[in-house]
Parts: C-alpha cells; sequence; structure tokens
C-alpha cells in the first residue's frame, strides 16, 4: 500500500486503457497531478476526456493501466477515494421533488465533513431559493447548487466536468470566483482542481498546468506559464516581400505582402533572432494564449496566403 | 491599484503582478504603507489562481518590496533597501538587457536610447511628485 | 440508525411512498368492490381486476426503486458519493422490502378466500413481492428501462409454472403450484444476491439512463440533418423505422411469446394430458397486452429519452409525425398480437386461437387508452401502470351506464318485440350490421382517443382542465355512440 505522504500526487493516471466494443476512448493516457494544483484537461469532443473521469470515479473501469487518487485505487478503496473528493458533472442530476436545502441535506448526508457556514455562505452569494424544487431550478442555479454540495463537503480533490457550458456570462464568472475563493481558501496548498472544460479562455488564470488529449492519448503537458513562453506568435513586416523564407523552429501561417506571422513552438528567443537576422522591418512576438496553443496543437495549421 | 494581465505577454502571469506592483510603486501610485488587496480578493477578481497570488505577493515579500503584517494584511514597505541593492541591480540588468536587444532590432541607436531613458525617468519623477502633491 | 442512513432512506421512501399509496388505495377500492358482491355493478371478473391491479401495482413500485435513478439520470450521481455500493443497496431493499410486504399485507386482507389449488393464494399475493425484491430491481438495472424489470419478470413463474407442469401435471392439482410458490422465492433470492453482485460492479458509461448520451443524440441530429434530401417517402421511412426502434420492448415481450407458445406446444405434444397454461389463454394474454405496451410506448419513451422536442421540430406537419407514430404501433399490435398466433398456428397440435373481430376491436381499443395515457405520462413504467385503473375505470363507468341509457332510450323509443332468436339470413345480416356499427363506433372512439393524444403529446402543457375536457368529450361520445347503436339496432329489428 502506497503510504500517505506529501509527496503522493492527487490524481496519478498511468498507460490507462479504456476500450469500448472495439473503440478505444482512452488508449494509453498517463498524467500527474501534485496536490494543491489547478490542472486542466482539455481535448476535442469525444476525445476521451469524460471516460478517464469516469475511471477517476469507479463509474468505468479501465482495461488495462492504471489510475491512482490519493495514492489509493478508486475501485478497491472506493469509499475512502470518494470520501476525499467532489464531483460537479456537466449533466447535474438531481430527484426532482427535492427542494434546494432537502438536497443539500440529502448530500451532505454522505459526507463526513460538511461545512455548514460554507454552505450558508455560498447558497447566499447564489441566491438559490432554499425551498423551491430543483426541477424549477434554472440550469445555472443547478450548476450552482450542484458547486455547493461539492466545495460544503471541503474535499482535497475537486473534479469539474465541462462545469460552464451552456451557463450564462454571469454564472460562469460567480463559478470560477468560488472555485477560487470558497474551495481554495480552505486549506491552500491542499485544495487540488482538475477540470476538463472547452471554455479554456475562460479557465486561463486559473490553470497551473494541463494536458491535451486527443484520440484517447496525450498529446501535450505542460506547465501553463511555460507553455506561454514557449508557444509565440511572431509577426515580421519586411521592407519588400521576401520571396521565400524558411526559419528553423518556426511555421509560417500568415503570409500578406509584406508581412508575415510565424507560430513557434519552442525556442522563440532563438526564432526571433534567425528572423531578425533576415533584417524585418518590425518584429514583434506575442505569446499564444492556452486556447489558441490548443488550437494550434490540435489543428495543422494553415498557410494563408 | 488596477492589475491587468495579458495572457498574450508570453511572461508568467506571477510576474506580471509582482512586475504591476512595482510599477506602481515606482511611479507612486502606491506609497510606502499602503495597503495591498488580499490575496483571495485579488485572486478572485483577476480571476487567477489563489496560489499564483499568493507566490507573487511572496516574490514581492523576498524583494522586500511589500511587507506582510500579521492578522492586517500586506503593506508597500519603505523602497530604499540598502541590504539588498546588488539583487536589485542584478533584476534590473536583466530588463535592460532586454530592452538593449529590443533596441537593436528596432534599430534604435545607443544615444538615441540614452536619451529616452532620460526622458523617462523625468516623466515618472514628474508623476511621481504629482501623485506625491495631490 | 445512523443519521446519514436515516436521510437516505428518507428519500427512498418519499421516491416510492406515491406509488406505494396509490396501489394500495386501488386494492383496497377493488377489494371492497369484490366483497360486496351484492351490488348491481359488481361482476366476477373483478376479482380478476383486483389480482391484477396487485401484481402490476407491486412489481411497478418495485421498478421505481432503480426506475427513479434511471428516470432522473442520478444513477451516476448516487454512485459517486462516498458511501459503499452495499450501503446503497441495502438501503434501497430495506424500504422497498417495508414497501412491498405493507402491500402484500393490504391485498392479503383485501382479496377474499378462494378455493383453489394450494399455494395458489400466497403464490397471488406473495409471489410479486417475492419477485419485485428478487427479480425486478435486478431486471431494470440489467436493461436499463424503467419497464424492463416489470415487463420480463412475470416470465419466471410462468416458465416455472410451464415446466413443473412437466412433470407434474395440473390436473393432479396439488403439485405444481407449490413448486411455481417455492419456485419463485429460491429466484427472488437468487435474484437478489445477483443483483448485489450487478450493483456492486456497476459500470456507468452515459448519465445512467436507459437513453442515449448526449453526443450520440447529437450524433444522430446531425445526421438527420445533414443528409437532408427532402424527399417525403424517404423521410416517412426513417420515421417509420425510427418508430419500430422506440417499439422495442414490445418486439422483445413478443419473442418472449413466441419461445413460450413453442414451449407449450412441445409440451402439449409430449403429454397428451396436459392441462397446464393452453396456446389460446397465452395469445389472448398476448394480444391484450401488446398493443397496451405498444400504445404506453408511443409517447412516453420519447418523452423519457429527451427526443420529443427535436422530433417536434422538424419541418413536418406534426400531425403527419403523430399518424405514423400512432399508425406504427397499431400496426405492431395488430401484426404481433393477432397475426403472429395464426401464424404460430401452423406449429402443430397447438390448439386453435381465434382471433375474433370483437378481439380485435378490444386489441384497438386497449391501444387507444395506452397511446391516450402515454401522451399525458413523462416516463413508460408511469404509463403502463396507470393504464391498468384507467382502463378499469372505463370498464366500470361502461358496465354501469348502459343499463340506466338503455333503459331511457327505451322509455324514448317505442318498445317493439325484441329480436327473435330463430336463425335466416335475415338476422345473420341484421346481426352483421350491427357488428358493423358497433366496430365502426369503437375504431372511432380510438380515432377521438388518438386525437386528443396527438394534442397532448404536442404540448408541454398538462392542466387539469384541458384533460378534464377531453374526458368529457370522452364520455359524450360514449353516449352519443351507445344511444347511435342501439337506434340502429331498434330500426333494424323494428323493420323487419
Amino acid at each position: 500500500m502506497t503510504p500517505m505522504t506529501a509527496e503522493t500526487p492527487a490524481i496519478e493516471i498511468v498507460n490507462l486503457v479504456r476500450r469500448y466494443g472495439r473503440t478505444e476512448a482512452v488508449n494509453g493516457l498517463s498524467l500527474r497531478v501534485e496536490p494543491g494544483r489547478c490542472y486542466g484537461f482539455f481535448g476535442r469532443n469525444g476525445a476521451g476526456k469524460t471516460t478517464t473521469i469516469k475511471c477517476l470515479l469507479n463509474l468505468l473501469k479501465p482495461t488495462r493501466g492504471s489510475v491512482r487518487v490519493f495514492g489509493r485505487d478508486p475501485a478497491r478503496h472506493e469509499v475512502e477515494v470518494k470520501s476525499r473528493l467532489a464531483y460537479v458533472p456537466d449533466q447535474v442530476a438531481f430527484y426532482p421533488w427535492m427542494t434546494v436545502a432537502q438536497t443539500l441535506e440529502y448530500f451532505a448526508s454522505f459526507r463526513d465533513r460538511w461545512n455548514r457556514d460554507t454552505e450558508r455562505l455560498l447558497v447566499d452569494r447564489f441566491q438559490l431559493p432554499l425551498d423551491r424544487r430543483t426541477s424549477h431550478l434554472s440550469k445555472g442555479q443547478r450548476t450552482e447548487l450542484a458547486l455547493v454540495t461539492a466545495i460544503a463537503a471541503e474535499p482535497d480533490l475537486l473534479v469539474l466536468d465541462e462545469p460552464t457550458s451552456g451557463l450564462d456570462p454571469i454564472v460562469r464568472r460567480e463559478f470560477i470566483r468560488t472555485v477560487i475563493g470558497a474551495y481554495q481558501e480552505g486549506a491552500p496548498g491542499r485544495r487540488t482542481v482538475f477540470v476538463s472544460t472547452h471554455l479554456i479562455a475562460e479557465f486561463e488564470g486559473l490553470i497551473d498546468e494541463f494536458t491535451i488529449i486527443d484520440h484517447g492519448r496525450e498529446v501535450l503537458t505542460l506547465d501553463a506559464d511555460t507553455a506561454r513562453a514557449r508557444y509565440q506568435k511572431i509577426y515580421a513586416r519586411f521592407a519588400s516581400p521576401p520571396a521565400s523564407l524558411a526559419v528553423e523552429g518556426a511555421q509560417i501561417v500568415h503570409r500578406q505582402g509584406r508581412e508575415l506571422q510565424f507560430l513557434v513552438s519552442g525556442d522563440a528567443g532563438a526564432v526571433k533572432a534567425r528572423i531578425a537576422a533576415h533584417s524585418p522591418e518590425t518584429i514583434e512576438a506575442e505569446a499564444l494564449t492556452l486556447e489558441e496553443i490548443f488550437v494550434s496543437t490540435l489543428q495543422a495549421p494553415e498557410v494563408r496566403a | 491599484m488596477v492589475f491587468e494581465l495579458n495572457y498574450k505577454s508570453g511572461k508568467p502571469v506571477y510576474l506580471q503582478v509582482v512586475d504591476q506592483v512595482k510599477a506602481a510603486v515606482a511611479s507612486g501610485a502606491a506609497r510606502p504603507g499602503d495597503p495591498l488587496p488580499s490575496i483571495r480578493p485579488l485572486a478572485e477578481d483577476l480571476r487567477v489562481n489563489r496560489n499564483t497570488i499568493a507566490k507573487a505577493y511572496g516574490e514581492l515579500e523576498s524583494q522586500g518590496v511589500i511587507e506582510t503584517v500579521v492578522g492586517k494584511g500586506c503593506f508597500v514597505t519603505d523602497q530604499a533597501s540598502p541590504l539588498r541593492k546588488d539583487a536589485r541591480t542584478r533584476l534590473l540588468t536583466a530588463e535592460v538587457d532586454a530592452a538593449v536587444v529590443q533596441a537593436h532590432h528596432l534599430q534604435i541607436a545607443r544615444a538615441e536610447f540614452l536619451r529616452l531613458a532620460e526622458e523617462r525617468f523625468e516623466s515618472f519623477a514628474k508623476r511621481r511628485a504629482r501623485a506625491s502633491q495631490g | 440508525m445512523s443519521a446519514a442512513a436515516w436521510v437516505q432512506s428518507r428519500k427512498e421512501i418519499r421516491a416510492l411512498l406515491p406509488w406505494c399509496v396509490t396501489v394500495a388505495g386501488a386494492t383496497v377500492l377493488g377489494g371492497a368492490l369484490v366483497q360486496r358482491a351484492d351490488l348491481p355493478g359488481a361482476r366476477p371478473d373483478h376479482a380478476l381486476w383486483i389480482a391484477l391491479i396487485h401484481v402490476a401495482g407491486v412489481l411497478s413500485v418495485a421498478a421505481w426503486t432503480v426506475g427513479q435513478e434511471l428516470a432522473h439520470g442520478t444513477l451516476s450521481t448516487l454512485l459517486v458519493q462516498p458511501a459503499g455500493r452495499l450501503r446503497l443497496l441495502g438501503t434501497k431493499l430495506l424500504v422497498l422490502g417495508a414497501a412491498l410486504l405493507a402491500l402484500g399485507a393490504t391485498a392479503g386482507a383485501m382479496i377474499p378466500e378462494w378455493r383453489g389449488p394450494v399455494a395458489s393464494r400466497p403464490l397471488l399475493i406473495w409471489g410479486p413481492v417475492a419477485l419485485g425484491l428478487g427479480l425486478v430491481p435486478l431486471l431494470t438495472l440489467l436493461s436499463r428501462r424503467t419497464l424492463g424489470g416489470v415487463v420480463f419478470a412475470p416470465v419466471l413463474p410462468g416458465l416455472i409454472l410451464v415446466v413443473a407442469d412437466r412433470f407434474y401435471p395440473l390436473r393432479d392439482g396439488l403439485q405444481a403450484w407449490p413448486i411455481v410458490w417455492y419456485g419463485t422465492l429460491v429466484a427472488s433470492a437468487l435474484g437478489i444476491a445477483a443483483f448485489a453482485l450487478v450493483f456492486h460492479r456497476l459500470q456507468v458509461a452515459g448519465d445512467g439512463e436507459g437513453r442515449p448520451a448526449a453526443s450520440a443524440r447529437g450524433a444522430a441530429d446531425r445526421r438527420g440533418l445533414s443528409g437532408a434530401r427532402v424527399v417525403f417517402g424517404h423521410w416517412t421511412w426513417l420515421s417509420v423505422k425510427k418508430e419500430l426502434r422506440l417499439q422495442q420492448m414490445t418486439f422483445a415481450v413478443s419473442g418472449l411469446y413466441v419461445a413460450g407458445a413453442v414451449l407449450v406446444s412441445i409440451l402439449q405434444r409430449s403429454n397428451p394430458l396436459y392441462v397446464g397454461p393452453t396456446f389460446a389463454a397465452l395469445s389472448a394474454l398476448h394480444g391484450l397486452f401488446i398493443p397496451l405496451l405498444a400504445g404506453c410506448l408511443a409517447s412516453a419513451e420519447e418523452r423519457q429519452m429527451g427526443t420529443l422536442a427535436t422530433g417536434l421540430l422538424q419541418p413536418r406537419a406534426a400531425w403527419t409525425q403523430w399518424a405514423i407514430k400512432v399508425g406504427v404501433a397499431a400496426a405492431l399490435a395488430l401484426t404481433l398480437g393477432l397475426g403472429l398466433p395464426a401464424l404460430l398456428a401452423w406449429l402443430p397440435p397447438i390448439d386453435r386461437f381465434q382471433a375474433s373481430a370483437e378481439f380485435g376491436v378490444a386489441a384497438v381499443l386497449v391501444l387507444g387508452a395506452g397511446v391516450y395515457v402515454s401522451s399525458l405520462s413523462s416516463n413508460t413504467l408511469w404509463a403502463l401502470i396507470v393504464s391498468f385503473p384507467v382502463m378499469g375505470i372505463a370498464v366500470e363507468v361502461a358496465g354501469v351506464s348502459v343499463g340506466p341509457i338503455v333503459r331511457i332510450l327505451n322509455q324514448a323509443m317505442p318498445i317493439v318485440p325484441g329480436p327473435p332468436t330463430a336463425g335466416g339470413l335475415r338476422v345473420a345480416s341484421i346481426r352483421a350490421i350491427e357488428d358493423g356499427v358497433a366496430i365502426a363506433l369503437a375504431l372511432g372512439f380510438v380515432m377521438l382517443l388518438s386525437v386528443f393524444a396527438g394534442r397532448n403529446h404536442r404540448s408541454l402543457d398538462r392542466s387539469v382542465r384541458v384533460v378534464a375536457n377531453q374526458v368529457a368529450g370522452l364520455i359524450l361520445y360514449a353516449i352519443g355512440a351507445a344511444t347511435v347503436s342501439f337506434a340502429v339496432s331498434r330500426l333494424l329489428w323494428g323493420l323487419r
């Protein structure tokens, strides 16, 4: 049994394979989330994100490979693992006859740790009507309720699967603020967030580290700051349209008259120097946001002439 | 103090916060003894990981720009801190190097570069004077 | 009991209570009717209704234990909670056990004693309770459909009966029924163990419900939109195919029927003195259950799957879609319910099942009732269960009202000598016309039911006023139809 030391990763996935019939939804994924980090899990629709998360929660059993949450196997130590995490799914489902208050009471009954103050605070902040049935709540309110039940349980790991899809901008902002505020506040350094989302731009500031998954395999795993430093767009304008310009380590993605746009993934400084060697009039570099990194990693950039 | 984060700058987020605090201090917008926003509200406002802000504040504190008073929060310190001068000089050297390289790319000659530096110092000094008067 | 277990048990109780109370109430009502056999409206088949209500009610309450998680999509949410799976299971089964025992006790008090084969009374009253605890939750979970448990669980006692009769023929009267009773108990005990195993190792890919995952649904929509060659015939065929797909359960039940019929025919062939369930009985049951099932699935299955709105937004007249839906259900009901037995009659030595016109009309009426109830229900299990009391009430009302109506009409129209019993071509043709008129009126009733159901299917409005108006309309039609039929009869006989 792995001892639960301070270095036990919150999530450790090694060569996860999960098959449905003959298709492999997840095909050899490995990643590692250290405790206290905010980890982003990005991928196209059908890339295997939800399948991976379900393997973490023991809703699906891996075909091969191992999944460990805080060093424990979710299949064999189910209750122990689940008492340390909370899950907000993308399709939030409650029993329609229960009121908000009853739903909170119901979910609280499963937990040893439940912070009534946090619950009250968040219910006030989201202005959730305590005596309204969940079937009469809007989609945003249902997601907020799901978030309250997750955070009030004071878990060490918060797993979010497409949490803000379909919500209005105000609810989305409140959601992220609450994750940063109420959730991370409790025990900074021990509160881990694992979020799978398409709305990468919104979670940009929250993410410490991320993995991009495609066709069931990881394509890129990087620290967010490192990624932004490494992936850059370089704009260069020349005095006269350059005939052909091949620069090592960069791809030309846009060419218009005298202006060229390069995409760099790697040593942006060196590439910039190489471009500068061709004496452009101006040269500017701009980092890619995480969403742009996502797009450029998964989609070969077309050269637009 | 107003923070603006630019994810396109390629600079680590926590460094952007550090730099913006230092810029505010340098221009006089934040004076010694001024309180800084607490970590949690600032993180919520900027929608940034709490640890990032904590790291930024930690860095600022180790550079002597701010200090934490237990129970009260973080405050701007007195700027002059002779014990850490060499560290500060080292940091500035890196920035100056970057500016020099950029000047070369933009084909701005040394004399013009130095004239520009003088002009910028003047401008900051004027702004600080105005801030302390008003 | 710890506070946590109490909260979770309370939720189970709250989920099952409305169903439990409804079934208990219906049983008490039926029982009161049966015991007052001297009432003018009481008839012997009341006893059959109570038995039916009890069996169907107990099985449906049992199905709702797992069915509620499927219908609300909360299965994965439940499994993600930090509670052992066996504990979750135990809570559900304990509450279910208490509910079913209560229902069994109610039925035991209400259903009068009868002189029948040994063990037939415990089988009728407590057999469904055992099945409900042991097999229904398991089958519901395995089939991922709310109807799965209810429809497939009764197969087991039937199977045991048929097989037991091979060795202990029913004509001896004594041996087969206890075997069925004990066999059901044993099967239920095994079922509970199997349920625990399945639940413990359950994997939930979608949101746990029987509906397709959201992405699959989206893909189907996209396919429909992109290849849109707007040829009317093409679309109709696709629509029919979709309706057939939605009626999967009907096909499954028919499949079971065919298997049962083959089994019965083999037994009858090997044992000429076989006195078990006959092919005719099986076919009659099947012939009436299939239309009911097809009707119940028509509207409620789509509403449960969540594809209703998408379907209604297609650029086709809603009535066209509805006509196709009801048409397919009706065709299926008649083909499978009436055609299949006729086909199977080719099998040797099966006793004939004569599908009379009256049976056909009954089947269509049952279909209409199923379709109407389904259009007001949000899940198929509810539709099926509510259909039984609705049909019972309708039969009751018809039985009670026909007498007074005939009396009234007799007073309005001059009394003519009643129809002679002697035969003759004249009489035969008059009877044929009478039958024809009755059939036409019955079909008209079913059309009206379908129209009302179509309106309910399309709109999200579930106001009591609308339903009350529809029911009033149906009653008025029934009265009018009875009047017309009476008038035609009087006219024809009077002419003669």
